[in-house]
C-alpha cells in the first residue's frame, strides 16, 4: 500500500508540474493550494464529479467505490466540496463523522497519512 | 450546445493531456478549517429522515457553521449523511421566506404584510368558512416533518377547536401501510424493536427499501454488521431495482413489480413445508386469521392456502431472476439464522395492498418467532423524522386522536374531550378526510379553506397535476407555513413564514419510538415564527370572529384549548407546555406512555426516550428498547403470567399476534399493450422530499442537479436510447421528458424516476398515479404503467428549485 501511495503521490506531483500552465499565473494564484482541475463550462459543471472521475481517474474512484465510504455512499463533494469551494479536506471535515478519532489522534498530522485516502482503511 | 458525457470525457481528456489552467481553488485547508473551527456545539437531532441521528450544531460567534454526529449515540453512533452535515446551511439562507404574503385571488402577486394582519385574515377565513358551509370544509395538512408539539396544537385546534377530523399529514404518503400492517398483525403499532438489533442480527431481509439512500446512516450500521462478520451474516434484498442497497447482498431477488405478495407468501410456504416454523411461538402467541371482519382459521388452513405458492408457482409470477431456488434459500436463511431482522419501506407501503405486504413479512417473524429476541424483529423505517413521534402518535390523521386513540371508539374520543376540557361531543365520532379524499374534496369544492404545513402537496401528491387544479381554485382559501417558497406557495392564498429546526424547541420522535428534544439556539431570520405560537395566536383570533359570527361555542372551546398555553414564550416555554400536556395527560396509560418523558428528563438523557416511559424513573433509564418482553417492558410486567412476552397491544384484545391468510394481488395499472412499461419512482440520497432545501444547498444540488429516468440497458437497445438523450414518459395522467441514465438498475421492462425534481416537465408525480390501498389509504407511488420513447439526443439542462437563483 505504501507503494502504491507513493506511486499516486509521485505521480500526481509530476502531472502538476507537467501540466504547468501555459500562460504565467499571477503570484496570487501560485500561492494557492497545488490542486488542478480542467476548465469547465457552466453546463459541465452540472455533471457529479464521479461521473467523469470514473474513467479519467479510475485507481480513485475504484478505491473509493470499494471502500466502507463508498458502500455508504459517501461522495466526493462530502469531503472536496463542489466545483465552487474545492477544497481538500482538512480534520474538521472528518470529524463531521468521526468525532472520537479526531480526538484521539495526533493533532499535527493530517487524518490521511494515516488513513490511506479513498480506502480509510484503519491503520495497523 | 450540451455535450455528451463521452464528448465530455474526450475534452476532458484531451485537456488534461495538454494544459490543465486549472480551477481557482478559493478555499485551500488553512480557510476551510478556520470556517469549520466553531465557540460552542449545541445538541440536537436530525432535520432530514426517519433514523434520529443525533448531531451537534457547531456555532460561531452565533451563527451556525458546522454539523458534527454525536460519538455517543444510541441512533447514529456518530455518522451523519451528506444531508445531515449540511442542514446548518439552511438556518442563514438568504432565500428563506421572513414576511407573511399574503393575496386575495391567485393571480394577483404576493404583498408583505403584518403577522397582525396574516394571523386575522387566516382566522376571519376560518371561521367564515366553519360559519357557512360547517367545520368539514376546513382541513389541516401537515407533516412527519413538524415537531410533536406542533402536530398536537394543529389537531387540537381543528378537533377540539373548529370540530372537525380532518386533520391529515404526508405521513398518509409513505407510512400508513406500515401502522396498518403493525395494527392487524400486532395489535400495536410501530416496531416491537430498536436499532440496537442490527449489530445482534444475522440474516438481514431487506425488501422494497434502498436504504442506502433513503436511510444511509442505518445502512451504514448493517454495512458495518456485515462487513465485520462477512460469512455468518446474510443479507438477502429484495427490490425490483438493483440499487446501492444491493452492493452488500448475498443474495437480490429481482422480481417483476407488484408481485411481491407471491414472493413472500411463497417464503412461508416454505417455511412451513421444510419445517422451518417455531411451533411452540406459533402455539403460545400466535393466531391465523383471514377476511374482513376477521376469521379465524386453522394452521392446515394456513398449509392449505399456501399450496397456491409454492417456490414453482411464484417464481413464475414473479419472474426477474426469481427461481424456486432462490426462494428456498432466502426462507432458509430467514428461518434458520439466529437472529433476523426485517428492514422495508416505500417499496412494500406504497402499494395497492401495502398493508398486506406488511403482514406477510410480519408472518415470516411469527412463523419463525423472529421477535423479541436480541437482533430478531419486523422492523418498519420511517421516511421522516417525526411520522412517528408527531403525526402517528399526535393524532396527525384523520382517523386517530393523540396516543394511538382511534377516533371511532367513544370511550376513547370522550377520553380525549374529557381532558382537554371541552364537551363531549365536540370532537365527530367520524373520520376526516383521508389524503386523497382530502385533495379530491378541495377540487369538489367541498373544503374552502384548508392550512398546509411543513409539506408541498403540489409537489408530492400522485398525479399532482389534477389536485393542482383544486388548490388553484378561487374559492379555497389555502395557507401555507414553510421556511422556503415551494410548488405549494405558489397555489397559496397566504403564506407564513416560520421558524427551522434549531429556530425552535421540539421533539421528534424517530422510527425506533424514540423522542429527542432539540432546543432553539439561534433566532428565525426576519420575522419567522414557531408554528406553535402562530397557531396560539390563530386560535385566539379564531374565537373573536366566532364571537363576531354568533358562534360561542366554538368560541369557547377554542378559548379552552389554548388556555394552558396562554402567555408562554413561543422559543421554549411554550413547546414546553404543550410537551407536558400531551405526555402527561394524553399518553399516560396509554400504549406510547411518555409521562416518564419530561423536557427536563429529554435534556437530562440527550439519547432521548423509547416509550413507553410510564414513570421519569424508566424514563431516565431510556425508557423500553424492546415492547412486549416481561423484564424489559415495563407495560409486560403488568400482565400476570409466567410467559416471556405480553403482546398487549390495544387492538388485540386476545393479546394475540395474527398470522394473515393474505392473497396475491398486483398493482392497481399493470402494463398492457398501450402502456407497456412498469413506471417506479424514488429518491436519491442527496436530496430530501421535493428539494425544497436541499436544493438550495450547492454540494447537494449538484451532486444530483436534475431528476434521471433510469432504463435497463436491453430496454434502451431496443428502444435505441443512449446514455442522456432525452426520453418522454407517458402515462395515462400526462407526460414527463428526462434524461436517461441506461445501467442495470431497473429490472427489464420497468423504468425509474427520481421525484425530488421540481422541474415542470420533469416533475414525476404529474405522471405517477393516485390508486390507493383501501385499508390504509395510502397511495401507489411505486407502480404505474407508462410507455416510453426517444424525443431527442442530450440536451443541456439546467436545475430549477422555486425561488432559487441558481
Amino acid at each position: 500500500m505504501r507503494v502504491k501511495l507513493g506511486t499516486l503521490i509521485v505521480g500526481l506531483t509530476a502531472l502538476l508540474f507537467a501540466c504547468a500552465p501555459q500562460k504565467a499565473p499571477s503570484p496570487e494564484v501560485a500561492k494557492k493550494p497545488a490542486v488542478t482541475h480542467p476548465e469547465l463550462s457552466e453546463q459541465e459543471k452540472w455533471i457529479a464529479c464521479s461521473e467523469c472521475h470514473r474513467t479519467e481517474t479510475p485507481e480513485i474512484y475504484e478505491e473509493w467505490h470499494k471502500s466502507r465510504h463508498g458502500l455508504a455512499m459517501v461522495k466526493c463533494f462530502q469531503c472536496h466540496g463542489t466545483f465552487e469551494t474545492f477544497h481538500e479536506p482538512t480534520r474538521e471535515t472528518c470529524r463531521t463523522c468521526h468525532a472520537k478519532a479526531y480526538d484521539n489522534c495526533p493533532k499535527d498530522r493530517a487524518c490521511w497519512e494515516c488513513h490511506t485516502p479513498h480506502l480509510f482503511k484503519k491503520h495497523e | 450546445m450540451g455535450l455528451t458525457r463521452r464528448q465530455f470525457i474526450k475534452r476532458t481528456a484531451a485537456l488534461t493531456a495538454a494544459s490543465l489552467v486549472g480551477i481557482e481553488l478559493p478555499r485551500g485547508m488553512r480557510e476551510v478549517a478556520q470556517a469549520a473551527d466553531v465557540d460552542r456545539w449545541e445538541p440536537g437531532v436530525c432535520r432530514f429522515c426517519g433514523v434520529g441521528c443525533r448531531v451537534y450544531l457547531g456555532l460561531k460567534n452565533g451563527k451556525p457553521v458546522a454539523i458534527k454526529g454525536i460519538t455517543e449515540s444510541a441512533t447514529n453512533k456518530g455518522y451523519v449523511c451528506m444531508k445531515g452535515m449540511l442542514f446548518y446551511r439552511i438556518i442563514h439562507h438568504p432565500e428563506r421566506l421572513k414576511k407573511p404574503l399574503y393575496r386575495e385571488r391567485k393571480d394577483q402577486p404576493f404583498r408583505e404584510i403584518s403577522w397582525e394582519e396574516a394571523l386575522d385574515i387566516a382566522a376571519r377565513k376560518f371561521a367564515e368558512t366553519v360559519a357557512r358551509y360547517g367545520p368539514d370544509a376546513t382541513a389541516y395538512y401537515g407533516s412527519g416533518q413538524a415537531l410533536t408539539e406542533e402536530t398536537y396544537l394543529f389537531q387540537k385546534i381543528m378537533r377540539g377547536g373548529l370540530g372537525t377530523n380532518n386533520v391529515e399529514g404526508n405521513p398518509r404518503l409513505c407510512m400508513a401501510s406500515a401502522v396498518g400492517g403493525y395494527l392487524t398483525s400486532f395489535g400495536a403499532d410501530e416496531p416491537i424493536g430498536s436499532y440496537a438489533n442490527i449489530e445482534k442480527a444475522y440474516c438481514f431481509f431487506i425488501i422494497g427499501s434502498n436504504m442506502a439512500e433513503c436511510h444511509p446512516v442505518l445502512f451504514r450500521r448493517v454495512m458495518n454488521r456485515k462487513l465485520s462478520r462477512p460469512d455468518e451474516v446474510k443479507v438477502i434484498n429484495a427490490d425490483p431495482r438493483v440499487s446501492p442497497t444491493s452492493r452488500i447482498a448475498d443474495l437480490h431477488l429481482q422480481f417483476k413489480p407488484g408481485t411481491d405478495l407471491a414472493l413472500l407468501n411463497a417464503m412461508a410456504y416454505v417455511i412451513v413445508e421444510e419445517g422451518l416454523y417455531d411451533e411452540e411461538f406459533i402455539r403460545k402467541y400466535c393466531k391465523f386469521k383471514i377476511g374482513k371482519p376477521p376469521k379465524d382459521v386453522s394452521f392446515e388452513e394456513y398449509k392449505e392456502f399456501l399450496k397456491q405458492y409454492t417456490p414453482e408457482k411464484a417464481a413464475e409470477i414473479c419472474g426477474g431472476n426469481i427461481t424456486p431456488e432462490k426462494i428456498r434459500t432466502a426462507a432458509r436463511w430467514f428461518a434458520r439464522s439466529k437472529a433476523t431482522m426485517s428492514l422495508w419501506t416505500m417499496g412494500i407501503n406504497q402499494r395497492i395492498r401495502g398493508v398486506w405486504a406488511n403482514n406477510l413479512i410480519h408472518n415470516l417473524h411469527l412463523l419463525t418467532g423472529q421477535l423479541c429476541k436480541p437482533g430478531a424483529d419486523s422492523f418498519s423505517l420511517t421516511g421522516q423524522p417525526n411520522a412517528c413521534g408527531g403525526v402517528r402518535e399526535g393524532g396527525g390523521l384523520c382517523h386517530i386522536l393523540p396516543a394511538h386513540r382511534p377516533v371511532k371508539i367513544d370511550k376513547l374520543r370522550h377520553q380525549v374531550e374529557d381532558l382537554w376540557g371541552v364537551p363531549r361531543g365536540t370532537i365527530p365520532p367520524k373520520p376526516g378526510y383521508h389524503t386523497i379524499a382530502m385533495f379530491r374534496a378541495v377540487n369538489q369544492g367541498k373544503i374552502k379553506a384548508i392550512w398546509i404545513n411543513c409539506t408541498s402537496p403540489a409537489q408530492s401528491l400522485p398525479n399532482c397535476d389534477y389536485y393542482r387544479k383544486g388548490l388553484r381554485r378561487d374559492d379555497v382559501f389555502v395557507v401555507v407555513t414553510d421556511i422556503f417558497p415551494t410548488k405549494t406557495t405558489e397555489l397559496a392564498n397566504l403564506v407564513l413564514p416560520t421558524a427551522f429546526h434549531f429556530e425552535k424547541t421540539g421533539v421528534y420522535g424517530c422510527t425506533e419510538r424514540r423522542s429527542q428534544l432539540t432546543v432553539k439556539v439561534v433566532d428565525p431570520p426576519g420575522e419567522a415564527k414557531p408554528e406553535v405560537w402562530i397557531v396560539r395566536e390563530w386560535a385566539l383570533r379564531m374565537a373573536e370572529h366566532f364571537e363576531r359570527l354568533g358562534d360561542r361555542r366554538r368560541a369557547r372551546n377554542l378559548r379552552i384549548c389554548v388556555k394552558p398555553f396562554l402567555g408562554k414564550e413561543e422559543g421554549y416555554e411554550l413547546p414546553k407546555a404543550i410537551w407536558e400536556e400531551y405526555t402527561q395527560k394524553l399518553t399516560k396509560g396509554r400504549d406510547n406512555d411518555l409521562s416518564g418523558a419530561t423536557y427536563e428528563v429529554l435534556r437530562k438523557r440527550p439519547d432521548g426516550v423509547q416509550w413507553p416511559a410510564p414513570t421519569e424513573e424508566i424514563a431516565l433509564r431510556g425508557g423500553t428498547p424492546t415492547k412486549f418482553v416481561r423484564g424489559i417492558d415495563p407495560l409486560a410486567d403488568k400482565h400476570p403470567g409466567t410467559d416471556p412476552y405480553v403482546f398487549y397491544g390495544p387492538a388485540h384484545r386476545d393479546h394475540k399476534l395474527y398470522i394473515w391468510l393474505r392473497p396475491y394481488q398486483g398493482a392497481a395499472e399493470e402494463p398492457d399493450a398501450e402502456y407497456p412499461f412498469y413506471l417506479s419512482t424514488g429518491r436519491v440520497i442527496d436530496h430530501w422530499h421535493t428539494s425544497s432545501m436541499t436544493g438550495r444547498i450547492p454540494e447537494l444540488l449538484r451532486a444530483n442537479p436534475y431528476a434521471y429516468v433510469e432504463i435497463n440497458p436491453r430496454d434502451a437497445r431496443k428502444l435505441g436510447i443512449k446514455p442522456n438523450d432525452m426520453v418522454e414518459i407517458e402515462t395515462r395522467r400526462g407526460k414527463i421528458v428526462l434524461p436517461a441514465k441506461v445501467y442495470e438498475g431497473p429490472i427489464e421492462g420497468m423504468v425509474f424516476v427520481y421525484w425530488y425534481d421540481m422541474e415542470e416537465s420533469r416533475m414525476a408525480n404529474r405522471v405517477t398515479k393516485d390508486a390507493f390501498d383501501p385499508g390504509s389509504k395510502e397511495p401507489e407511488f411505486k407502480i404505474c404503467a407508462c410507455r416510453i420513447r426517444k424525443v431527442s439526443g442530450p440536451r443541456p439542462l439546467k436545475p430549477y428549485v422555486v425561488g432559487h437563483r441558481i
